[in-house]
């Protein structure tokens, strides 16, 4: 087992992640993505967005009668005019543009990526990292560090149907012996979700070798997968007390970051409600205040996507120290 | 070595681009806004939205790649003389343009357009798109900022008149959007509240608000139609009433009238094809003379 000095690492980190405000940048690209930095308040606001989705659309099919059903006016008659091939046509449009928008997405992640991680590299051996020295090498490796994705994507697949599969079959010819069938059914659910659990975790530790590998080693991303895989089965132990840590601290932030989140917005919302009180239903003091509260958000989502990108710069340097050490060792035996 | 453009020039660049995309739009509007009648303006003020929305961006950005891979800018660039290069001095390549315009802009709008801002910060003068690319926009031409400043005004005197020909249009329509307006609050505001009268009492229809001749196809709204009954003959016989109905066969709405004299039961006709005004009296039984 790897001797790793994880205080080390993170005061290391740290100084990394403080010194090089170039590689904020990326971080906020990469943090924007969902869950990289383990913040509960952009989930909670995602929920937020569901339920007002979920209620509206619950709404729908009483305005849609009243809408549909007079055929009367003019906002009717014109939506009853229109042709079927022009929803198509506009339907397919959308998905046409949310998949640009999605691939542009993940071009630009894999961009971000590659460049944080050269960036940290770069630090660590003392050498500027800024967005002119990390960039153009960060470009060079979007192509296959998307092919990696790809990889990691069709494994995560064949990993969530494979174990399901294979305990559907026995299941299903275990149907003519009741018993047999019932505690089947119940270890066979349990190996399922322990091999779940397990292979995802360490598809995870591995993706995070897989990725510096290609970054930093100039691997293939078939070759990086499977030398990733295997260093994340030699190394599982201290990989998963890496993985626990970023964890944890991204739980005390996530935590953190809630708790002022609701006492910043809480002043601004308090005022609110003591006018609408004193004032008894609408007053003029609603108006500024709502707009005081929309101000506060966005210097609010501004900060907090800061603190989000500063995290992840801190989170990807531990791991890429981590990586290094894991390197230095094996090449050292 | 040529110079380094400045970012009074760049901005230059911009506007003449930004203008350009609003004529664009405006025409689009302006077109759609010419229409008369109330589907069809209805219909192309959505797909100029739509348009305006869906395709135009994708469009012009498209063209500006090219454009930059070509002649090394786009048409404000050109027209102001300055171009993208790399740190050789070559114009970008297609891929190179697209790193720079889609992936770096979005980068550079990504906190409060700080990227772009960095123009007016570094000494080469380059945002983050340039610094991600390693690009640097150069003056080609010193006398095409002459050039530029001049279609950056016609452009502006041209948005002006595009302007002030849309709010003239707005208003010529207004009482469309004003009636679709209506619809769409009073249509959405009328959910059925189940109250036991209600249950079981038919639901009255509402009042027509356009009515569409079914062989023509051409369409009026209400409003209009009491537009031009008011300023008709209608009103030398008797006061218009709140009541009114369309018929799809005839292309004709009936608005209900007060006669002076109570002997029959008139309704102007409003015909939907023509925009014709006449009484018809809808006298029934012997007429006293």
């Amino acid at each position: 087992m790897a001797n790793i000095n994880y205080g080390e690492i993170l005061k290391k980190s740290w100084t990394i992640t403080w010194k090089n405000k170039w590689l904020w940048l990326y971080g906020l690209i990469v943090g924007s993505s969902a869950g990289s930095a383990g913040f509960r308040y952009s989930s909670d606001f995602s929920k937020f967005f569901k339920n007002f989705q979920d209620k509206n659309l619950q709404e729908i099919p009483e305005k849609a009668q009243a809408v549909l059903g007079t055929q009367t006016t003019i906002f009717t008659q014109w939506l009853s005019q229109i042709p079927g091939f022009i929803w198509l046509i506009l339907g397919l449009s959308f998905l046409s543009i949310i998949i640009v928008y999605s691939l542009i997405n993940w071009i630009l992640q894999s961009w971000a990526t590659a460049g944080l991680i050269t960036g940290i590299n770069l630090a660590q051996n003392n050498k500027p990292a800024t967005l002119k020295s990390t960039s153009p090498p960060a470009l060079s490796k979007i192509k296959p560090l998307i092919l990696l994705t790809l990889i990691y994507m069709l494994i995560s697949l064949g990993l969530l149907l494979l174990p399901a599969l294979i305990v559907g079959i026995i299941f299903a010819v275990l149907s003519f012996i009741p018993v047999v069938n019932f505690i089947w059914l119940f270890i066979g659910g349990l190996a399922c979700l322990v091999t779940w659990i397990g292979g995802f975790i360490l598809l995870g530790i591995s993706s995070i070798f897989a990725q510096r590998l290609i970054i930093l080693q100039n691997f293939s991303p078939e070759k990086a997968f499977k030398t990733g895989w295997q260093m994340a089965r030699k190394h599982f132990f201290p990989s998963a007390i890496m993985g626990l840590i970023n964890s944890t601290l991204g739980c005390v932030v996530s935590c953190l970051s809630t708790i002022v989140i609701l006492a910043l917005l809480g002043i601004p919302i308090g005022i609110g409600i003591v006018s609408l009180i004193i004032g008894k239903g609408f007053s003029p003091l609603v108006i500024p205040v709502v707009l005081v509260i929309l101000l506060f958000m966005m210097v609010i989502i501004y900060i907090f996507s800061l603190v989000n990108a500063i995290f992840t710069v801190f989170k990807t340097s531990n791991w890429n120290l981590f990586f290094t050490q894991i390197i230095s060792e094996e090449l050292s035996k | 070595m040529k110079k380094i453009a400045s970012p009074a020039l760049r901005f230059l660049a911009w506007l003449i681009d930004f203008l350009l995309m609003t004529v664009l739009y405006q025409s689009l509007f302006l077109m759609a806004l010419k229409n008369t009648e109330p589907m069809g303006l209805i219909n192309q003020t959505v797909a100029a939205f739509i348009f305006l929305l869906l395709y135009i961006p994708i469009i012009v950005v498209l063209i500006n790649l090219c454009l930059i891979s070509a002649f090394g800018g786009t048409i404000g660039k050109i027209l102001t003389g300055i171009t993208i290069e790399n740190s050789k001095g070559v114009y970008l390549t297609l891929k190179g343009a697209f790193v720079r315009n889609i992936l770096g802009y979005w980068v550079s709008g990504l906190f409060l357009n700080l990227g772009f801002i960095w123009i007016l910060i570094d000494k080469n003068r380059q945002g983050w798109h340039d610094m991600m690319t390693n690009t640097f926009v150069r003056i080609k031409s010193k006398t095409a900022t002459i050039r530029g400043i001049l279609f950056a005004f016609i452009f502006l005197l041209l948005n002006l008149y595009l302007l002030s020909n849309l709010v003239l249009q707005i208003k010529v329509n207004q009482n469309v959007f004003l009636q679709m307006y209506q619809d769409v609050k009073l249509d959405l505001r009328a959910s059925p509240t189940p109250s036991p009268i209600n249950k079981i009492l038919p639901t009255p229809m509402p009042m027509p608000t356009v009515c569409i001749d079914i062989k023509t196809k051409r369409s009026m709204i209400i409003s209009e139609a009491r537009q031009l009954a008011q300023k008709s003959e209608c009103t030398n016989e008797g006061q218009l009433k709140d009541t009114y109905s369309c018929n799809e066969s005839t292309g004709t709405w009936w608005i209900e009238m007060e006669p002076i004299q109570a002997k029959c039961t008139p309704a102007c006709v409003v015909n939907v094809n023509d925009r014709s005004v006449e009484i018809n009296w809808r006298c029934t039984g012997l007429k006293n003379i």
